[in-house]
């Protein structure tokens, strides 16, 4: 990787920049459309009920109100991505509080919200189940969707999912990995750890709420305008779902203020179409923060048992992972497609296993449906999985740094299920990272009840297949060029890296290159800005398409220079033969004098494409194809816990990712940063309290995202890459980063508070009381840390896994300890 | 009953109607299509909506607008004087410190409030003068590094200034 470059790889600066600091730059709240309504919706009070009936005369009958739609809307349908679970606006049933039962519309929101509290709705109760694991039970009383297995399935060719597995009814998804002997694997071992790790259901809490548009334009065009991550997908769902021509619909997209996952669906745009086509006005459904707390996909809560067969000498033979995810009350709002899958994405490509079995399970509750954040899983599976590493080394009295370098894949290895991987730094981000924090030494003391550790935690991530990317480019006669994408800009970047492939390919300035994008009507086809995926595929497309171009120019110019087209080169506007300076045109000259180009079409327009097709799994979730790529990361953290109030302070941290090349370090540098920020936030404070299913806290009071003071700054805080591995398919070695940078966090976090405190918590957030109950156990009421040998470890209450109907181990808790604390010969 | 409404709005004497009830975050985004500052919460804890009240950073959504009579409210939209940035806005371009940019607006203007009147701020100064303002995107690191820089900025102009 010799090549050099003039534009990627430069930190240049953010083509957005100017008009987000100058206030410029329009978000979806900013533009309004002449005659617009306001929409707002009345969620159900309860969990779980039957609708009896549904009075909307009063609120009919309010000033200003414009309409009140109920579940019995004409155009009330079933709809969902993976399963038609759910209705737009609830029918006969609630299944979870907030499940929409009607919406105003009214001339102004104060209306509209006015309204909301004369329907009268007649409700009957039914009984509701809220612990994911109480629900996946097969005698589970309460049945959330009892149609579930006579739902329309959507044709998802590459996933392979079973429904209620194991007589599971409230199990609307089973997937599982199987490598190897997994009770051979445990059989052959000489130590077994086993935990339960949980973590909460959060939210993505972006600073912008979502706003919604639509309207109907005179020639009939249902426009949509409004935040998301993926105009033509959400655009080609609700064309499916409503029966629309594609030529009649059109989403546009201003400028997003965070998204960080649960804006890839159609949610709620579903709602917005339903409303704008019963009451034929332009109507905006806007959600406030506290709608976004509590009508916005939700991150999901998640239970996850990891149990580890180990070698005396260290090698980790047999892994096996039980991953349930509390999906809340549908599949349908928010996507569910790959949310199974995609964490094993990094459970998969990192370490190399004998043995190895993934059971994901996914479930129905009667909670606030969820939604994809930031790495859909990866995250919450690390939690567990990195834990694990340190509890193994410790047990083996290895260093936790040798025991992870020595499974890492090597390059060109098979990974678990059976695929090759390339470009593998993560050896070089672990030994960075545990460099930089210096883990061998130990902290220096803290003063009073503070008490210091430092901990580290290494992952794998995946860049997706099956989601192909399409760009347009056309040059124009001043050698400028358009590039036409649909990529959301969500805050990442992906503008800035986009015009600098672009800028790379022409040999341009940056400012010869626009983009146009933010509008189906004009752009190609894309996938969804998220799963890591935009930047590696998009770079692929607009190379193709930039090349493209180049050879329409080399044919017409290579006639005029009498060259072969094959040894024509192109920059800044003019083509010319290496090392014949004589040999050369402008753009310009191609086009006649009054400025046309003599050629079909009349303009230069190339066009790209890039797929990387999976290959569908196995019986045994077995695939020679189902990753793009795969980044990597390691996390090491320095953290303070004060042992008198239970706060836990992150004082130094190194991030260190290997992306490929970074397009723009000083991008990527942010996705670092950021995904710290978010990782703080996930470790420490954020979680959605719900009591019979009602979010307790839907507030930035009461759900706290960290604040400037939270986090480690300057000299504390190092944002690391490391250099670029030769990749057979990634543009230039460009692999991704967006999802990654949260993923090892928060265990490097578990590991950092097991070092300061000698106690492992096993599940998120190290909140002040969750901590103050691991140090103070026995005290406190509802809490039984298992103790000995000085290594405590601190778990959740609820059920043990042997009760699980047999789901995940056959030990208890207790016996899982003992296992965990002492080198057994597998049969225990 | 809509009431007469003086304001001062990025030195321009402004006469507007507005219930008296109105919040200044409406009367300047809706009334007077500023929509530089965002709505985040509406509850005074994010910050997005941050103006300039007599150069005091002061969130827009918890004043309302009559409490502003009298006074000097600049927004984001003042800040730049005939297309020349302001050195805030210069170095949230140069070090990056802007993403998805909901925050951007409040975070300058937060910062301008504190370079104001302290420009020779500690890295702690500016976390301190920023805690009011959440940022989703960016883990902060860069915002700080932008609010030393811009200081480091403005006083070697300010030294420029004395010597000329």
């Amino acid at each position: 990787m010799s090549k050099e470059f003039s534009v990627i790889g430069k930190s240049i600066p953010r083509v957005d920049a100017r008009a987000k600091v100058t206030g410029q730059g329009k978000f979806s709240a900013d533009l309004k459309i002449p005659g617009l309504c306001y929409a707002k919706l009345l969620g159900s009070p309860y969990p779980h009920a039957r609708i009896k009936k549904i009075d909307v005369t009063r609120a009919q009958d309010l000033p200003g109100v414009i309409s009140v739609i109920t579940g019995d809307a004409p155009e009330n349908r079933l709809y969902g991505d993976l399963y038609m679970d759910s209705y737009i606006i609830a029918k006969d049933t609630v299944r979870h509080v907030g499940d929409p039962v009607a919406a105003v519309v009214a001339r102004s929101e104060d209306i509209a919200r006015d309204a909301l509290d004369r329907i009268e709705v007649e409700y009957e109760e039914l009984p509701a189940v809220f612990d994911v694991e109480e629900a996946m039970r097969p005698d589970c009383p309460v049945v959330i969707h009892p149609d579930m297995l006579k739902y329309t399935r959507l044709p998802k060719p590459n996933l392979r999912y079973t429904p209620a597995p194991e007589g599971r009814k409230n199990v609307f998804e089973y997937f599982q990995i199987v490598k190897g002997d997994i009770d051979r694997g445990f059989a052959e071992a000489d130590l077994i750890v086993e935990n339960r790790y949980t973590t909460p259901i959060g939210n993505a809490a972006p600073l912008e709420t979502p706003v919604m548009d639509a309207w109907f334009e005179t020639d009939g065009v249902l426009t949509l305008r409004g935040k998301t991550q993926s105009m033509h997908q959400v655009k080609a769902a609700i064309c499916n779902i409503f029966h629309l021509s594609p030529s009649k619909v059109r989403f546009l997209v201003p400028y997003v203020g965070g998204a960080f996952g649960p804006f890839c669906h159609i949610w709620p745009e579903i709602i917005a179409v339903l409303i704008v086509m019963t009451v034929q006005r332009p109507v905006r459904l806007a959600f406030d923060r506290t709608e976004q707390f509590t009508l916005s996909g939700q991150k999901p809560g998640r239970v996850i048992y990891v149990r580890d067969g180990v070698k005396r000498d260290g090698t980790i033979i047999a892994r096996d992972i039980t991953f349930i995810t509390n999906y809340g009350a549908y599949a349908g709002p928010h996507g569910t497609q790959a949310l199974v899958k995609g964490c094993t994405g990094g459970a998969i490509s990192l370490y190399r296993h004998e043995h190895f079995r993934f059971r994901g399970y996914a479930v129905y509750t009667n909670t606030c449906p969820a939604a994809a954040f930031r790495s859909i899983g990866s995250s919450d599976m690390h939690w567990g999985m990195e834990q694990q590493m340190d509890i193994i080394a410790e047990r083996l009295k290895m260093d936790p740094v040798e025991l992870r370098r020595r499974h890492i894949f090597k390059e060109g290895e098979e990974d678990i299920v059976g695929e090759p991987i390339h470009s593998i730094g993560a050896e070089e981000c672990l030994d960075t990272a545990a460099n930089w924090i210096k883990l061998k030494e130990k902290p220096a003391p803290a003063p009073g009840p503070w008490k210091k550790g430092k901990g580290i935690a290494l992952v794998g991530h995946w860049v997706v297949t099956e989601m192909p990317s399409w760009s347009y480019v056309k040059v124009h006669k001043d050698g400028s060029v358009e590039v036409r994408h649909a990529g959301c800009e969500l805050g990442q970047g992906c503008d800035t890296v986009i015009t600098q492939i672009a800028a790379e390919e022409f040999g341009v300035p940056v400012d010869k290159v626009r983009l146009i994008t933010r509008d189906t009507d004009v752009t190609p086809f894309e996938f969804y800005t998220a799963a890591t995926r935009l930047t590696y595929y998009i770079a692929n497309s607009l190379a193709r398409a930039c090349q493209d171009a180049k050879r329409q120019i080399f044919d017409l110019a290579a006639p005029r220079l009498e060259i072969p087209a094959h040894e024509l080169a192109l920059g800044n506007g003019e083509i010319y033969v290496e090392n014949s300076p004589g040999k050369r045109i402008k753009i310009s000259d191609l086009y006649s004098p009054i400025g046309f180009l003599p050629v079909p079409g009349g303009e230069i327009l190339g066009k790209g494409f890039f797929a990387e097709p999976a290959i569908p799994y196995d019986a045994n979730g077995r695939s020679p194809k189902q990753w793009a790529a795969h980044p990597y990361m390691a996390y090491a953290v320095e953290i303070g816990v004060n042992t008198e109030t239970g706060q836990v302070r992150v004082e130094k941290v190194a991030g260190v990712v290997d992306v490929g090349r970074a397009l723009n370090p000083k991008l990527v540098e942010g996705q670092i940063e950021g995904g710290m920020g978010q990782g703080i936030g996930g470790a420490i404070f954020e979680e959605l309290i719900l009591e019979d299913g009602r979010v307790l806290n839907p507030s930035f009071v009461d759900f706290c995202i960290p604040t400037i003071m939270e986090i480690p700054t300057g000299k504390n805080v190092a944002s690391l890459i490391t250099p670029p591995l030769p990749h057979p398919k990634a543009y230039n070695g460009v692999k991704g980063v967006g999802e990654l940078t949260i993923v090892p966090f928060f265990a490097a976090v578990g590991n950092a508070f097991y070092n300061a405190t000698g106690i492992r918590i096993c599940d998120l957030p190290l909140t002040r009381e969750r901590v103050l109950k691991a140090i103070f156990g026995p005290q406190l009421e509802g809490h039984v840390p298992a103790r000995d040998e000085g290594s405590k470890i601190a778990s959740s209450t609820s059920t043990s896994p042997s009760e699980q109907a047999n789901i995940t181990v056959s030990m208890p808790l207790s016996s899982i300890l003992k296992a965990n604390n002492a080198i057994t010969n597998g049969d225990g | 009953m809509k009431k007469r409404l003086k304001l001062r709005v990025n030195g321009e004497d402004i006469d507007l109607f507005a219930e008296p009830s109105r919040l200044l975050k409406d009367v300047l985004r809706e009334d007077l299509d500023l929509t530089g500052l965002k709505e985040g919460c509406s509850s005074g804890y994010c910050g997005a909506c941050t103006v300039l009240i007599d150069n005091k950073a002061v969130k827009s959504c918890l004043v309302v607008a009559r409490q502003a009579q009298g006074h000097e409210i600049t927004t984001i939209e003042g800040l730049a004087h005939d297309g020349r940035l302001h050195p805030i806005q210069q170095a949230f371009i140069d070090r990056f410190a802007v993403q998805c940019g909901y925050c951007t607006s409040g975070m300058i203007l937060a910062s301008k409030a504190l370079l104001d009147c302290n420009p020779n701020p500690t890295e702690d100064d500016v976390k301190k003068a920023l805690v009011g303002n959440l940022c989703r995107c960016t883990g902060y690191v860069k915002i700080v590094e932008a609010v030393l820089a811009a200081a480091d900025m403005m006083r070697s102009s300010a030294r420029e200034g004395e010597k000329v």
